[in-house]
């Protein structure tokens, strides 16, 4: 169906493209950087196009043996984790958005304050020891399992829904769980999609949990061993000045570049996929009242 | 309300209490059980001597924060930086959101969700580098100012730059992650407003204005209010790297500060006396938010 | 209202059972019987808790770890934690008793002296007698890393000095296009500078005579060897009975008044004010930069064949301590870097084993065995304190990671000549050689600490920010004095107190 491209229109179109411009350029320097060799980076000039590709970088962090292993730990605690974050956050968030449950305002209360109130890590770690987590991926799971985060902004999106649809059902002799497995949670998509990416995110990005509560490193994510292979040519907080002596440059900052592309490239993958679901009124129009 | 009345309800959401247990435990058990964390803030706590055998020191680690010379200027940072972030990030990326979706063309769009969300996935190191490079001393950007005005701007090494310069960075960085939970919202509005709309001869800007932003409204305010939330929070990261000795008086922030001080002498017990703080501040400042906001007529978070 | 009549209890309860959770954390105290030992004679099973740099060594098929677990009678059971989670690790190993039988302390910080003071650590001072590697370390690392006279960890030793920021290293090919020769004074440095800018060696007017980075009160890090000589102290120093701060002597005057003209004349990187360490660092081996304080292990390998990547034809010289106002000195370190400690929940019978084994791998043995592995499969042979290695072998080492395994390292005053090419390697033992004979500038309250500096950390904040917009050109000398007269009142007097009492307690 043609349209006339109105003033807005183009000026809109131009608008995202100068910002897609804006991320595509530092991209591109980030790609260049990574397939070119350190001794052109290193300057801390701009460019894109690398004066001679070279491929060390991917070939360094292919090299460990461990890549694979770690990678398989990465999905499956990506896979699991994701259900696990789901399933609890769905379940709760539903319960308290309905307005009449009696104590919901403070279940609301005490979910918020522990996005406030923060314990500290080691009475939360003396928690996951004398529960025996300590070096099982239960920790990882477990510790992040949802959070109040998550459940105020879900419960918003299932307050949000018509009433009457719950009413329809109902009359029509469905029970709550029928309601919520056919009615609620296909009208969510977009909201559950949404989390989804931010549980998968979490997951796959795990690093600081990961090193506190796993104690071998065959059992390591991906995140803290592409940590591990590029901190010997990375600014390390924790160690300004003291250890810095310790590292030798033998690293460049074309294996950290890569290493944040790979890293990447997985979730860069899924978002596609998980794109339909936030197409305008797909779902919600097709409900007739 | 009569005991009797209230057992009846809870008999009649007991699905919902029911779904609602998996949920509740974790909050109990991960997040409430620990919180005797916080009385280490009373303390001189030692890892070792653990929580029996560490002294007391009741109101020290307050009363040293307090009347540390620095404290209004790091409340006045902290809460600058966060202000900014309300003010301008937040907006924007609310604009960001409604104006993606305003793009007819489908693939387009797409394709524009999809590149603007990739920078969330670049580390804070990263981005502090290309700022250098480009914002830097010798940056690109005032070797261009240089020759074409003939002087260079301290984008990096300034007060007046610093806030401008974090804002930037965090737009650049995850204004199009933070557009993903408003497209979400932006789907579960009915097209049938629109086509109503549209019969009545209703232009771009009076959708927006009537449907659009008040379908998503609930949204704006649950996040707006989460945000609050979070003023005595910042992304020590960020803050971090991009810190010196030149914009000092406006990059020092709480968390840096305790980082310091929590560096130097392992001085757990301060930080966490700093972070008591903190939230006790914020859960005023939210129930506020949140009242003003039922007040107006909005879901509030509770 | 009804519902708050609620809460009470229900978090009453949840707070008990979290408290119990808490101090059940820290056991009991570990059943002696069951700890490691497998018999008398058996290999003791050592629980080690330590910082990783780079790769993790594999796990399985290690023949470096196999090799050095048979020679010691031991098995290794090591943690390699990432530098960037470490000090939480160590944190929460030590409020759960985790059951390490040794750990890796990162330094002598505040943390570590208030542990050893509550009584975390095995005060390792008997059972150091008669153990010679050990006890080969020089007394001064020792008496640095000491906590009231007794050892409750074993450095790690590194050299004394000629590490750190101990030399400059200059760009050879550099002065030798320009015609000049290495300088030996200051103001010829001054001068070489002042050659690299006008001159723009590396080309396209990128050239960047000197680099440096932000650091607190110095102003700018990498440059020892600038300060050094214009006599500002190692941190402190006593003068006629008085002890001073580093800001307060006239040689810091000096150097910063060096540092401002440096600046606005170009010599100093313009981007120092807000680089890292590690950043100057990468635009020296980049090429681009003719100067860097750094030391003889600047010419390592990695480091040189980087630096030859961006500039083929590129040499550095390391260039001894320049003369100044104060004469010839340089700069003399802690000796080491991190202390192992062993938690006293350790039984004695195996503090003495882990000793040994601390003992063993500092022996000659070892320290060739860190750097070739196992001959024959990491390496071919040790030839001139260097391994030679097949690629093949250079390959299971970088797999294995032998040195991971030597846990405490040898003494050595070489530490820092790493290369593996001869001529070099030659080259950065006579540097550090004749770094031995120049005087050195120690703190004589490097093992001290003070409870004011303590619990104030920023309490030179204020002063670090003048100090750099005096440096930059933004203010002038007074306000940089004002901070010093204010500092002296708020904190200085204080700390030097402290620190001075210590000082004079145990000279007695």
């Amino acid at each position: 169906m043609l349209r006339r491209f109105s003033l807005f229109e183009l000026f809109n179109s131009l608008f995202l493209l100068l910002l897609i411009a804006l991320v595509v350029l530092p991209f591109g320097y980030i790609f260049a950087v990574s397939f070119s060799a350190p001794s052109e980076s290193l300057a801390g000039t701009f460019y894109l196009i690398p004066k001679e590709w070279n491929t060390d970088a991917y070939k360094y962090l292919f090299s460990t043996s461990r890549f694979t292993g770690a990678i398989a730990n990465t999905v499956f605690l990506t896979v699991v984790g994701t259900a696990v974050n789901m399933a609890v956050s769905i379940t709760l968030a539903y319960a308290v958005s309905k307005k009449t449950l009696p104590g919901r305002n403070f279940m609301l209360m005490a979910i918020f304050f522990t996005m406030i109130f923060h314990s500290g890590l080691i009475p939360q770690y003396l928690l996951v020891k004398s529960l025996g987590l300590i070096n099982t991926y239960g920790a990882l799971i477990l510790v992040g399992a949802t959070n109040a985060f998550t459940i105020m902004v879900m419960k918003t999106f299932f307050q949000g829904l018509p009433e009457s649809l719950d009413e329809a059902a109902r009359i029509d002799g469905a029970g709550e769980v029928r309601i919520l497995l056919r009615v609620v949670l296909p009208l969510s998509m977009p909201i559950l999609a949404t989390f989804s990416l931010f549980f998968m995110v979490g997951h796959w990005n795990e690093f600081f949990n990961a090193i506190i509560y796993l104690n071998d490193t065959s059992k390591w994510p991906v995140q803290p061993l592409l940590r591990q292979m590029v901190i010997i040519g990375s600014s390390n907080i924790a160690s300004e000045g003291a250890m810095e002596q310790e590292l030798e440059a033998s690293l460049g900052p074309n294996v950290k570049m890569a290493a944040i592309l790979v890293a990447m490239a997985p979730l860069v993958a899924i978002y596609p996929f998980l794109q339909k679901y936030f197409a305008k009124g797909a779902l919600l129009g097709s409900v007739k009242e | 309300m009569s005991a009797a009345t209230t057992r009846k309800r809870i008999y009649k959401h007991r699905f919902f209490y029911l779904l609602a247990i998996p949920g509740l435990a974790y909050f109990a058990l991960f997040h409430y059980v620990p919180m005797w964390g916080l009385l280490l803030s009373f303390q001189d706590y030692s890892p070792y001597l653990g929580f029996l055998k560490s002294p007391w020191v009741g109101l020290d680690h307050f009363e040293r924060f307090f009347s540390n010379q620095d404290f209004v200027r790091l409340l006045i940072n902290t809460l600058m930086l966060s202000f900014y972030g309300l003010i301008v990030y937040f907006p924007f990326t609310i604009a960001l959101a409604l104006l993606m979706n305003e793009v007819r063309w489908k693939l387009y769009r797409k394709l524009a969700q999809t590149v603007l969300y990739l920078p969330h996935f670049v580390s804070w190191v990263i981005i502090a580098g290309m700022t250098i490079i480009f914002f830097g001393p010798s940056g690109i950007v005032n070797q261009f100012l240089e020759q074409w005005f003939g002087r260079t701007v301290p984008f990096l090494m300034s007060n007046e730059w610093f806030r401008p310069m974090m804002v930037l960075q965090a737009i650049w960085k995850d204004a199009g992650w933070g557009t993903i939970i408003f497209m979400a919202a932006l789907a579960g509005i009915n097209p049938e407003l629109y086509e109503a709309a549209k019969v009545d001869g209703a232009g771009r800007l009076r959708n927006i204005w009537h449907i659009t932003l008040p379908g998503i409204k609930s949204t704006i305010v649950i996040l707006a209010l989460l945000r609050l939330g979070s003023s005595f929070d910042s992304n020590f990261l960020q803050i971090f790297l991009m810190s010196n000795n030149l914009n000092m008086e406006v990059s020092d922030v709480f968390d840096l500060y305790v980082y310091r001080v929590g560096l130097l002498q392992g001085n757990y017990s301060f930080a966490i006396a700093v972070g008591l703080f903190k939230s006790v501040a914020s859960i005023i400042l939210v129930l506020a938010a949140n009242y003003a906001a039922k007040k107006l007529g909005e879901d509030g978070i509770f | 209202m009804q519902r708050f009549k609620t809460i009470r209890p229900v978090l009453a309860i949840a707070l008990s059972v979290g408290l119990v959770a808490g101090c059940a954390g820290r056991s009991t105290g570990s059943d002696p019987s069951s700890e490691g030992a497998a018999g008398a004679d058996g290999p003791t099973t050592l629980k080690v808790m330590t910082i990783l740099y780079g790769n993790p060594p594999a796990e399985t098929n290690n023949e470096a770890k196999a090799d050095i677990e048979k020679r010691g009678n031991v098995k290794l059971d090591i943690e390699f934690v990432p530098a960037d989670a470490y000090a939480d690790k160590l944190s929460v190993a030590v409020a759960s008793d985790t059951g390490y039988d040794l750990m890796l302390f990162e330094g002598r910080s505040d943390k570590y002296v208030n542990l050893a003071r509550q009584g975390a650590f095995h005060d390792l001072t008997p059972y150091l007698k008669g153990k010679d590697n050990l006890n080969y370390m020089p007394e001064a690392i020792w008496k640095n890393s000491m906590v009231q006279g007794k050892a409750y960890g074993v450095p790690r030793p590194r050299g004394l000095y000629g590490g750190g920021e101990a030399s400059f290293l200059l760009r050879k090919d550099w002065l030798d296009k320009l015609n000049l020769k290495v300088p030996t004074t200051l103001d010829e440095m001054t001068q070489v500078l002042r050659a690299f800018r006008d001159n723009d060696p590396a080309g396209g007017g990128k050239t960047i005579p000197m680099v440096a980075f932000a650091r607190d009160e110095h102003v700018f890090g990498a440059t020892s060897a600038i300060f050094y000589p214009f006599g500002v102290p190692n941190y402190y120093t006593i003068e006629n009975g008085t002890p001073k701060y580093l800001i307060q002597t006239e040689g810091y005057k000096r150097y910063l008044e060096w540092l401002r003209m440096a600046y606005a004349e170009k010599l100093i990187d313009k981007d120092a004010p807000i680089l890292k360490q590690q950043q100057a660092r990468e635009k020296f081996y980049a090429g681009i930069a003719g100067a860097f304080v750094f030391h003889v292990g600047g010419l390592n390998d990695a480091n040189y064949d980087l630096l030859r990547k961006s500039a083929p034809g590129a040499e550095l010289v390391v260039v001894p301590p320049l003369e100044g106002p104060a004469g010839r000195r340089a700069s003399v370190e802690s000796g080491y870097f991190g202390l192992w400690v062993i938690p006293s929940s350790v039984p004695k019978a195996k503090v003495e084993k882990i000793v040994e084994f601390l003992n063993f791998s500092a022996s000659e043995e070892n320290f060739i065995f860190s750097k070739t592995g196992v001959i024959g499969v990491h390496s071919s042979e040790f030839k001139n304190g260097i391994a030679v290695q097949t690629e093949e072998q250079r390959k299971k080492m970088t797999a294995d990671v032998p040195s991971a395994f030597v846990l405490e390292n040898r003494y050595d005053p070489y530490n820092y000549a790493g290369s593996s090419d001869p001529e070099i390697n030659k080259y950065q033992k006579e540097m550090l050689d004749m770094l031995e004979k120049v005087e050195g500038v120690p703190n004589p309250f490097s093992s001290y600490n003070s409870t004011t500096a303590a619990q104030n950390p920023d309490h030179l904040k204020s002063f670090s920010a003048v100090a750099l917009k005096y440096v930059v050109g933004e203010v002038g000398w007074d306000a940089v004095q004002n901070e010093i007269d204010k500092w002296e009142k708020t904190y200085g007097t204080k700390i030097l107190n402290e620190m001075m009492e210590q000082y004079k307690r145990d000279q007695q």
